[in-house]
C-alpha cells in the first residue's frame, strides 16, 4: 500500500466541509440541512483520523474525538429530527423560510 | 493567659480594652436578635423562646448591669495595670523607655509584600555605596499598642470615671426601662398639629408616635419605648473607642477610633432624637467635627507621604534629630532641623544636601528627615536608608539628601496645623466651638462622659501626643487658640442660666486652658490639668444630673435656689468640683492651674526678653479667665443650692438622689480634691500625678523650652499667688450678688446691656456661621432644587401650571442620558433588519466570516 500523505486527507476534508455548507446554505428543506451538517460533520471526522493518523503522538486523542463526533452527529440528528417533526406538525410543511417568527 | 498576659503585661491593657467591646457585642447581638423576632413573637415557637430570653418586651436591665459590670473590671485592671507599669518603669523623675514589655505592633494592611522590589533609581545608587541597605518600600497600615505613663494615667483615669458614671447612669435613667416614656419635650418642641379626626386610628404623616408598633391611644403627647439597654450600649462602644484611642501606638489607629468615639457621641447627644433640637444638635457635632476632620486627614497624609510611616515613635524619630551621633554633626539633639537643600548655593556637596552649620537651623527651607533605626529588616517603614548595626544606626559619612529626606518647611507646618484642626474640632476650640455646648441636649450622664472627661479630652491627648510634629509656629497657634477660646468661652458662662451650659462653656474654657499650656511648653502642666479637670468636670456634671434629677428636670437656675437642705450630699460634693476647678489650694485643680498660670508666665517673661513682649497676653487672659471661672462657677452653686427657694412648686418637689447616683459623686469628690496630690501636699509643684506625667514627656519639650520652663520654675509662687487672688476676687463678686446681694445682678444687667447682650448671645458666633455658611449652603440646595423640580418630563401634577421647558436640563444631565438611551435604539433599529429569519443567510455569513478571518491569519503570517 503505498504512503499518501496528509494532503489528499485534507483536500478531501475540506471539499466534503465546503459541501457541507454549500448544502446548508442553499436548501430549504429541513431535512437537506441536517444532511449538510452531517457532512460538515464528517469532514471533521476526517480531519481528525488524517491527524491522528499522520502524528503518531496523536493517534488515540484522534481516533477517540471521531468517535465522540460519530456520538454527537447521531444524537445532534435525534434532536434535530425532533425539532423538524413538531415543526411539521405546527405548521405543515419543513421548509425552514417558514420559520421566521422569532426574527427581529 | 496568665502566661500570655506575664510576658507582655501591656496585654492587660488590650483585654481592658475589648471588655467594654465584648458588653457592646452582646447587647447588640441581644437586641438585634430581639429586634429580628419581635414580628414573630406570637406565631413561632422559636422566635417566641428567643425574643423573651432576649428581655421581651420590657428594656434591657440586665444587659445595662452587665455593661456596668464590665466598665468596672476594666477599671480593675486599669489600676492594677498602673501600678505595675509604675513599678516596671523605674524610679520617679527617670526618663526612658520601660522596654518593650509594654508596647507590641502588628500589620493590619499592608500595602505590597514585604519584600518588593526596590525602586529603579536605587540601583544606580547601590553599585558604588555597597554598605547601604536596600530599602523595603513595603508599607503597612498597623494595629498596635503602646503603654507609657500618659497612657497608663490616662487610661486609669477614663475607666474610673467611666465606671462612675456608669454606674450613675444606671440610676439617672431609670425611666428608660419603663415599656413606655413619655417625652413631654417632643410635644412642646413640635408646633401643634391640626387634629385630624378624619384618619380614626391613623395619626397621619406628623410626628412619630411611638417605636415599633406601640398603638397607644396618646393622641396629644407623646410616648416612646424605653431605650435603656441602647443608652449602655452606646456608652460602652464609647468606652471602647476611648480606650482604644489611648492605647493607640500610630495616628491611623488613633483616627479609627477618633471616628469611631465621634460617631458615639453622635449616637448620645442624639439620644432623644424625636426631639427636634436634639437631633439638630447631634447633626452640628458631627457636621463641625467633620470640619475639624477633614483638616487631621490632611495631616494624616502628609506624615504617611513625608515621614512614611504612622507611628508615633518613628515620626518623632524622623523629624527630630537623633540624639547620638557618630560624626558629631548632629548633636542638637530633639530638635528639628532645617536645611537648604540646594543644589546651586552649595555645589560641592553630593547631590545638594548640606546639613547646616548651627547657625542656619533656623532659616532653612526643608525640615530635615532622618532615618529610622530598625530592628526587624523584614518590617521596614520608612522611606530613609542606611545601614543596621547592633541595633544601632550608622550615619554615612557624606549625607545626602537620599540619606536624609528633607520635608519642605511650609508642609511641614500645614502637617502641625491639620492634626491641630482635628484637636480643634474635637476639644470644641474656637473657631469650632460651638457643638459643645449644643451637645448638652444629650442626657446628662452623657455630658458627663463625653463632654468633660472623655472624648473632648481627646484632642488634647492627641496634641499632647503628636507634640514633636509641631513647629514652633504651630505650637503658637495652639496656644493662641487656647487663650481665645477660654477667655470667650469663660465670658458667655458668665451669663448662662441654664445649669449644664454654664458646665459646658466651663469646659471649653478648661480645655483652653490645656491647650494654651501645650502651646507655651507647658507639656506636663496641660495634660496635668486634663486629668485633673476630668474628674472634677465629671463631678459637677454629675452633680448637675442629680439636681436635675432630683427637681425633675428643671435645668434653669433661676428656678432653683435654697436646694441645700434638700439635697446635702449633691450640694457638698458639687462644691468641692467648684472649689476644685477655681483652683482652691490642696485640691486638684490648684496644682494643675498653677502650673499651666506659671508656664504662661515664664513663656511671656522669657519671650519678652527674647523680643516678643506680645506674648504677655497668653499670661494676661488665663489670669482674667481665672477670676471669671470663680465667678461663673460660684454663682452657679449660689443660685442652685444657696438662698431662698425662687420657684416654690421645683423646691417642694426637690429630693436626694437614690445612692446609686451619689455614690460616684462621693468617689468623684474624693477624686478631685486628692488626685494631684504628692509630697508635701502644700507646694504646688509637687504633684505625684505632674511627676508620673512628667516621665512620658517627650525631649523635644525641653529642648525647645528650656529658657520659658527654668522662667516658670522661677516665677510658680507668684503665678500661683496671682491666680489664687484673680480666683479669689471673682468667688467674692459672686457672693455679694447671689449670696448675701448686696448688688443686684438685673442691675448690672441694665447698665451692661450691649455686653450681656453680647455674651448671652454666645458672641453671635452661632448666627455668623448661620449667615456665612449655613444659609448660602442651603440657598444653593434649593435653587438646585428648583432645577431639578420635575424630573420627568411627565405632565404637570392636575392644578399646576404647566412649567416653561427646562432648557438647562435638556441641554446638560437629562439630555446626556436620553441621548445614551435614543443612541442605543438608533442601532438597535439599524440592526434588527439583518435579523432576517432566514437560516440560509445566517449560514452564509457565518461561512464568509470564517473565510474573510482566515484570509487575515494567512496575510499576517
Amino acid at each position: 500500500m503505498t504512503h499518501l500523505g496528509l494532503e489528499p486527507f485534507l483536500a478531501l476534508s475540506a471539499f466534503l466541509f465546503a459541501c457541507g455548507v454549500v448544502c446548508v446554505a442553499t436548501k430549504r428543506n429541513a431535512i437537506g440541512i441536517l444532511m449538510g451538517v452531517e457532512l460538515i460533520l464528517n469532514a471533521a471526522n476526517v480531519n481528525f483520523i488524517a491527524f491522528a493518523r499522520y502524528n503518531p503522538a496523536f493517534r488515540l486523542e484522534g481516533e477517540v474525538f471521531a468517535l465522540m463526533v460519530i456520538v454527537l452527529a447521531a444524537a445532534e440528528a435525534a434532536v434535530a429530527l425532533a425539532i423538524i417533526l413538531n415543526f411539521y406538525n405546527n405548521h405543515a410543511t419543513v421548509d425552514v423560510d417558514k420559520a421566521d417568527e422569532l426574527k427581529g | 493567659m496568665f502566661d500570655w498576659i506575664e510576658t507582655n503585661p501591656g496585654r492587660l491593657y488590650v483585654v481592658a480594652t475589648l471588655l467594654p467591646l465584648t458588653s457592646f457585642a452582646v447587647l447588640l447581638a441581644c437586641g438585634g436578635l430581639r429586634g429580628l423576632c419581635r414580628p414573630f413573637r406570637r406565631d413561632s415557637g422559636l422566635a417566641s423562646s428567643v425574643y423573651w430570653l432576649c428581655g421581651g418586651d420590657r428594656p434591657l436591665k440586665t444587659g445595662a448591669w452587665f455593661a456596668t459590670g464590665m466598665m468596672a473590671a476594666a477599671a480593675a485592671i486599669a489600676v492594677s495595670g498602673l501600678v505595675l507599669f509604675l513599678q516596671d518603669s523605674g524610679k520617679p523623675l527617670q526618663h526612658g523607655h520601660a522596654g518593650g514589655k509594654w508596647a507590641e505592633r502588628m500589620d493590619w494592611v499592608r500595602i505590597g509584600s514585604a519584600n518588593s522590589a526596590p525602586p529603579k533609581e536605587w540601583e544606580q545608587r547601590t553599585a558604588n555605596e555597597p554598605d547601604r541597605v536596600v530599602p523595603q518600600t513595603a508599607l503597612a497600615l498597623e494595629l498596635g499598642y503602646k503603654i507609657d505613663h500618659l497612657t497608663a494615667a490616662l487610661f486609669a483615669m477614663v475607666t474610673v470615671i467611666g465606671t462612675g458614671i456608669f454606674l450613675f447612669s444606671l440610676g439617672y435613667m431609670k425611666d428608660e426601662t419603663q415599656e413606655t416614656v413619655p417625652d413631654h419635650e417632643v410635644d412642646k418642641q413640635t408646633p401643634p398639629r391640626p387634629h385630624d379626626e378624619h384618619h380614626g386610628a391613623h395619626h397621619g404623616q406628623s410626628p412619630p408616635t411611638a417605636v415599633g408598633g406601640l398603638e397607644g391611644g396618646h393622641h396629644d403627647h407623646f410616648a416612646r419605648r424605653g431605650r435603656y439597654g441602647r443608652f449602655f450600649l452606646y456608652l460602652s462602644f464609647f468606652c471602647f473607642s476611648m480606650l482604644n484611642l489611648l492605647i493607640a501606638d500610630n495616628l491611623f489607629q488613633v483616627f479609627v477610633s477618633w471616628e469611631l468615639v465621634g460617631v458615639c457621641s453622635f449616637f448620645l447627644i442624639g439620644f432623644y432624637y424625636e426631639r427636634p433640637s436634639a437631633s439638630r444638635a447631634a447633626n452640628k457635632a458631627f457636621i463641625v467635627n467633620r470640619v475639624g476632620d477633614a483638616g487631621f486627614l490632611v495631616g494624616i497624609m502628609l506624615a504617611w507621604s513625608f515621614l512614611g510611616t504612622l507611628n508615633f515613635e518613628e515620626m518623632n524619630q524622623r523629624v527630630r534629630s537623633p540624639q547620638k551621633d557618630t560624626h558629631g554633626r548632629l548633636d542638637f539633639a530633639d530638635q528639628i532641623v532645617r536645611v537648604n537643600p540646594d543644589p546651586d548655593r552649595f555645589p560641592d556637596e553630593d547631590p545638594g544636601f548640606r546639613l547646616p552649620p548651627q547657625e542656619q537651623k533656623g532659616t532653612g527651607t526643608h525640615v530635615a528627615l532622618y532615618p529610622l533605626a530598625w530592628e526587624d529588616p523584614t518590617h521596614y517603614h520608612g522611606l530613609g536608608y542606611g545601614k543596621h548595626q547592633d541595633r544601632g544606626y550608622t550615619v554615612p559619612a557624606k549625607p545626602t539628601l537620599t540619606d536624609f529626606g528633607a520635608m519642605p518647611y511650609w508642609l511641614f507646618i500645614v502637617m502641625g496645623i491639620g492634626i491641630f484642626l482635628g484637636c480643634v474640632g474635637k476639644s470644641a476650640q474656637v473657631p469650632l466651638q460651638t457643638w459643645l455646648p449644643d451637645a448638652m441636649e444629650g442626657p446628662t450622664p452623657v455630658s458627663a462622659l463625653i463632654h468633660a472627661a472623655t472624648m473632648v479630652a481627646a484632642g488634647v491627648y492627641l496634641v499632647g501626643r503628636a507634640f514633636p510634629l509641631f513647629a514652633p509656629e504651630v505650637l503658637l497657634v495652639i496656644a493662641y487658640i487656647g487663650a481665645i477660646t477660654l477667655f470667650v468661652s469663660a465670658t458667655i458662662a458668665l451669663v448662662q442660666t441654664d445649669i449644664k451650659r454654664v458646665l459646658a462653656y466651663s469646659t471649653c474654657s478648661q480645655l483652653g486652658y490645656m491647650m494654651l499650656a501645650l502651646g507655651v511648653g507647658g507639656w506636663v502642666a496641660g495634660l496635668m490639668h486634663l486629668i485633673t479637670h476630668a474628674f472634677f468636670k465629671a463631678l459637677l456634671f454629675l452633680g448637675s444630673g442629680s439636681v436635675i434629677h432630683g427637681c425633675h428636670h428643671e435645668q434653669n437656675l433661676r428656678k432653683m435656689g435654697g436646694l441645700f437642705s434638700k439635697m446635702k450630699i449633691t450640694a457638698i460634693t458639687m462644691l468641692v468640683g467648684v472649689l476644685a476647678i477655681c483652683g482652691a489650694p490642696l485640691l486638684s485643680g490648684w496644682y494643675s492651674k498653677d502650673a499651666i498660670i506659671a508656664q504662661t508666665l515664664g513663656f511671656g517673661l522669657f519671650q519678652k526678653d527674647f523680643g516678643h513682649p506680645e506674648h504677655v497676653i497668653l499670661f494676661i487672659l488665663p489670669l482674667l479667665t481665672a477670676a471669671m471661672t470663680g465667678f461663673y462657677m460660684f454663682r452657679l452653686w449660689f443660685l442652685a443650692f444657696a438662698g431662698k427657694p425662687r420657684d416654690e412648686h421645683v423646691h417642694e418637689h426637690a429630693h436626694e438622689s437614690p445612692w446609686i447616683m451619689t455614690l460616684p459623686l462621693i468617689v468623684l469628690a474624693v477624686f478631685s480634691i486628692g488626685v494631684a496630690w504628692g509630697w508635701p501636699v502644700w507646694n504646688a509643684e509637687k504633684s505625684y500625678l505632674g511627676d508620673v506625667l512628667f516621665q512620658a514627656e517627650p525631649h523635644s519639650v525641653h529642648v525647645d523650652f528650656h529658657g520659658e520652663l527654668h522662667e516658670a520654675h522661677e516665677h510658680h509662687e507668684m503665678a500661683g499667688l496671682f491666680a489664687l487672688v484673680a480666683a479669689a476676687l471673682g468667688v467674692g463678686l459672686a457672693a455679694i450678688m447671689y449670696w448675701k446681694p448686696k448688688i443686684d445682678p438685673s442691675a448690672i444687667r441694665n447698665t451692661l446691656g450691649g455686653p450681656y447682650r453680647f455674651f448671652l448671645n454666645k458672641w453671635y458666633v452661632d448666627e455668623a456661621y448661620d449667615a456665612v455658611f449655613v444659609k448660602p449652603t442651603v440657598k444653593l440646595a434649593f435653587v438646585a432644587a428648583a432645577a431639578d423640580k420635575r424630573p420627568t418630563d411627565a405632565p404637570p401634577p392636575p392644578g399646576e401650571a404647566e412649567l416653561p421647558p427646562r432648557k438647562f436640563d435638556t441641554l446638560t444631565l437629562d439630555g446626556m442620558l436620553n441621548g445614551f438611551g435614543q443612541f442605543a435604539a438608533l442601532i438597535g433599529g439599524e440592526l434588527r433588519g439583518l435579523q432576517t429569519g432566514r437560516l440560509r443567510s445566517y449560514i452564509l455569513a457565518l461561512a464568509l466570516t470564517v473565510v474573510a478571518m482566515l484570509a487575515i491569519l494567512s496575510a499576517l503570517n
